[in-house]
């Protein structure tokens, strides 16, 4: 599984949640997103390395896991929880566009490959 | 490491900006509507939900009037069911269930009760008369339940992000598409034609189906394939000719390296043999007439070289004239004979009369062409006879001469590429007879601009013949013979001969080479004219303008002042005596400069005595009565003709013995990197070692003189020491040896 797929399947899934206005499956996003941001295990990055038995970064190529390693992905990760959890648990009504938002533009990263969040924080210099 | 692409979770990733226009101009597109829609959302929401109490009381009391006129219906006999009535009245509103009491009748309707949410209810009172029981004012009541209103708000907002989602699914797919048909459908075309021409594919071609950008686009890249498939077949054809013209040039230096080295080898061995006290006299002038012929040999290919270098640069000059025709022949005959007789070979000249006895040609150019025919009829004749016939064409007003022989003659092969330059029929006629393979190249072009043709016809084993036309111009009438007495044939090779104190004048020598200066003072004085010697051409501007003299002989380059500023300066002042150029710079640009600054001729070092001889008389008055105190000789040979004579001798003796210091000087400045002295030192030396008989001396000064002009120092040093070795070589008896 690649970024790619996974960022599509995010959106997908948070939009799905959002029209049922399901709040157990938001915040069973929010409990995996928080997960990956804080350990740094990323569901595409563990697949792969099940599959491949190999964990890649963007520039050095294949290294193995470190919990400290932040890139641009980690950091989409947490930015995507901020959001989520002001606007689906503090502020759900007051900010109901935000969760939307973040769905839309996740599922518009998938389509399109382009993340402009990524594209910002790897221009800021991570990788 | 390299990454694997397929197994990195990055893989597609990374390329995401990059990948495409159409994404390019989309995901923007997209995340400006995304962000728009849902400020517009938030908007029409939060409008909504303000107006959404007042919409709520405006719809209770709509279905409470609708109720109050069903009621009126029911009393008037109207058998209507009271709740499919209000359920009617509640569809499409924000209610969902509701209690109607109308007297001691209630009826419920809606699912109130199956609700998940805390209903909220609004009660209205609906006034009606009963016309049945006597017209009583009555009332009903009417309570009807709806959403809480948050619930009604998110509803409203999830209808319309579904609406909105899919009219931008719909509105982005139209937007995919026609970026599609817009920018990437053409780019995409024109990328695969741009590929397929950076693979060498030039027939790639787009189709123009638009008139926008595109269009011109698509048309101007069109163009300029076709431009550049035109300039690549025409490189290609260009590439082609000049493989071909080099591989030409190829054999034809091979060729010559063989023609040249051939005489060279007869120059330098007979040279080299008259350095021997021992060799009879005889035979020393055995020597010289061997190295006489071997350097007309050398002179006849480079003249040859010369003119094929004119003719493709374009730069061949046709001066036609009146000349006599009988007069050329002779001449060529009288030329041609010799080397026929000394080949036991017979040798003719047949007039076909009536014959014009002056015709409009280039003589020179006409004699050029017939000796070059009639000295390959010799050369490739072993026996039989050459025969040169001439005769006027009346039907096409040309005059047409054949050159016929005995001789090996050609096969048609053979014959296709004979007017080809640098080819001769064949490699192995190139060995066996020799030849630059220029010769009938530079006949066919001569004999075009004399206004006519050339052809051959031949026969292997029998002989050729060479038949060509030229254009004698409008002849008059008188000017036609019948018939032509041929005189005794005078040799045509003769020099230009000068009886020692023949001609009388003074003569001012510019030179600063104190050898040249002793040696050419010495030509003059045994011509009979007197000498004054002058180092410089400040000197010899001083001198001319103070003194009376009849004639200059200006070297270039000299110290303080060069022989063009002299010369220059002299012409400049309203001088108008003869000033004649003598240098050892023999190029072309160098006799323009010369003609430019005013000189009335040139001669080149080293000293050609019979070009020398003819300047003197050309431009000195002879002595009326010329004492005859020495036989007439021929000074036209080199400087071995001085070779008794004291005078001579003194001098040579002096170069040998100023040569080491020379040397040493060269091998300082050589050291020191001192090029421009050492350009001076050579270019010294260059005059004097062909003057006193030492070419090889000269060829290596001169050598040096090119390499120092072209800036190639490193061949310097060794060139020196070739200098020096061929000066021991020169000289391996006298103190040189003992000095290096």
């Amino acid at each position: 599984m690649t970024e790619r797929w996974y960022r599509l399947f995010q959106g997908l899934y948070l939009l799905v949640a959002l029209y049922l206005e399901n709040d157990l499956m938001v915040y069973g996003l929010l409990a995996l997103l928080s997960f990956e941001s804080l350990t740094n295990l990323r569901l595409p990055v563990v697949i792969s390395q099940f599959r491949y038995g190999k964990v890649f970064d963007h520039k050095e190529g294949e290294h193995g896991w470190s919990p400290f390693f932040i890139d641009s992905e980690r950091l989409l990760r947490i930015v995507v929880v901020v959001l989520l959890t002001l606007s689906c648990v503090l502020f759900p009504e007051p900010i109901w566009f935000f969760p939307w938002f973040v769905a839309a533009m996740l599922l518009l990263a998938g389509i399109t490959n382009i993340c402009p969040m990524v594209m910002m924080f790897q221009r800021i210099g991570f990788s | 490491m390299g990454v694997n692409v397929e197994e990195s979770p990055y893989s597609d990733w990374r390329a995401n900006w990059g990948s495409s226009i159409a994404v390019k101009i989309t995901a923007p597109v997209f995340w400006v509507l995304i962000t728009a829609g849902l400020i517009a959302a938030t908007v029409i929401q939060n409008r909504f939900a303000d107006e959404l109490p007042a919409k709520i009381a405006s719809e209770a009391d709509r279905v409470a009037y609708m109720t109050g006129r069903y009621l009126l219906d029911l009393e008037g006999g109207q058998p209507l069911d009271l709740r499919q009535v209000i359920e009617r009245a509640i569809h499409g509103t924000y209610f969902v269930a509701g209690d109607i009491t109308v007297g001691l009748r209630n009826v419920h309707f809606g699912d109130k009760v199956y609700s998940i949410h805390k209903l909220y209810e609004i009660t209205r009172i609906v006034p009606y008369t009963n016309k049945i029981e006597g017209g009583d004012s009555l009332i009903a009541e009417l309570t009807l339940y709806h959403n809480p209103p948050l619930r009604i708000v998110k509803d409203a907002r999830k209808n319309m992000l579904v609406k909105y989602g899919a009219l931008f699914s719909v509105f982005g797919l139209l937007l995919v598409g026609l970026i599609h048909f817009i920018l990437t459908k053409p780019i995409s075309l024109l990328l695969s034609a741009t590929k397929a021409v950076s693979e060498g594919d030039m027939t790639s071609r787009l189709v123009n189906y638009r008139k926008d950008e595109f269009g011109e686009l698509t048309e101007f890249f069109n163009r300029m394939l076709d431009k550049l498939q035109n300039k690549q077949e025409e490189l290609t054809l260009a590439v082609k000719i000049a493989e071909s013209a080099s591989n030409a040039k190829s054999a034809f230096l091979a060729n010559m390296s063989h023609e040249i080295r051939t005489p060279l080898t007869a120059i330098l061995g007979f040279s080299e043999m008259l350095k021997y006290d021992d060799v009879p006299k005889e035979e020393l002038i055995q020597y010289a007439e061997s190295i006489i012929r071997a350097g007309n040999l050398l002179q006849q290919i480079i003249n040859d070289i010369l003119d094929m270098s004119k003719i493709e640069a374009g730069q061949l000059v046709i001066e036609n004239a009146d000349v006599e025709l009988f007069d050329i022949l002779k001449d060529v005959e009288n030329l041609m004979r010799p080397y026929a007789e000394e080949k036991q070979l017979s040798f003719r000249i047949k007039y076909r009369f009536p014959l014009p006895k002056v015709v409009t040609a280039d003589a020179k150019r006409l004699k050029q062409i017939l000796l070059n025919l009639c000295s390959n009829a010799i050369k490739f004749t072993s026996d039989g006879n050459v025969d040169i016939s001439v005769g006027y064409e009346k039907d096409i007003e040309m005059l047409q001469f054949d050159v016929t022989d005995t001789g090996v003659g050609m096969t048609h092969e053979e014959l296709e590429r004979l007017f080809t330059p640098f080819s001769q029929a064949d490699t192995s006629t190139t060995r066996q007879f020799g030849g630059s393979g220029l010769g009938l190249c530079i006949c066919k072009e001569l004999v075009t601009s004399l206004g006519g043709e050339i052809k051959c016809q031949s026969r292997k084993g029998i002989g050729s013949r060479f038949f060509f036309t030229i254009n004698p111009g409008p002849i008059a009438d008188d000017l036609w013979v019948n018939s032509y007495q041929t005189g005794s044939a005078e040799t045509a090779t003769a020099k230009v001969t000068i009886e020692p104190d023949s001609i009388t004048g003074k003569i001012l020598l510019a030179e600063d080479t104190l050898d040249n200066q002793k040696l050419i003072s010495m030509y003059i004085k045994r011509a009979g004219a007197i000498p004054v010697v002058v180092e410089n051409g400040k000197q010899a501007l001083n001198k001319a303008l103070s003194d009376e003299f009849d004639l200059i002989l200006m070297d270039m380059q000299m110290p303080v002042m060069g022989g063009i500023d002299a010369t220059a300066k002299l012409r400049a002042s309203g001088y108008s005596k003869p000033i004649v150029a003598l240098t050892a710079n023999a190029l072309k640009e160098d006799r323009e400069q010369c003609q430019r600054a005013g000189v009335d001729d040139y001669l080149t070092k080293p000293v050609d005595l019979n070009r020398f001889n003819s300047v003197l008389k050309r431009y000195l008055k002879p002595k009326t009565s010329p004492t005859p105190t020495h036989h007439s000789r021929n000074i036209s040979q080199s400087a071995m003709d001085f070779a008794d004579d004291p005078e001579f001798q003194a001098l040579l003796r002096q170069f040998e013995d100023e040569l080491p210091s020379k040397l040493n000087q060269i091998q300082t400045a050589a050291a020191k990197m001192d090029w421009v002295e050492l350009k001076n030192l050579v270019h010294k030396l260059k005059g004097l070692g062909a003057s006193f008989g030492y070419p090889e001396l000269s060829e290596i000064s001169a050598r040096i003189q090119t390499n120092i002009a072209n800036e190639l120092f490193d061949n310097i040093p060794s060139l020196v020491e070739q200098l020096v070795g061929s000066s021991k070589h020169c000289f391996p008896s006298n103190k040189l040896s003992s000095n290096f």
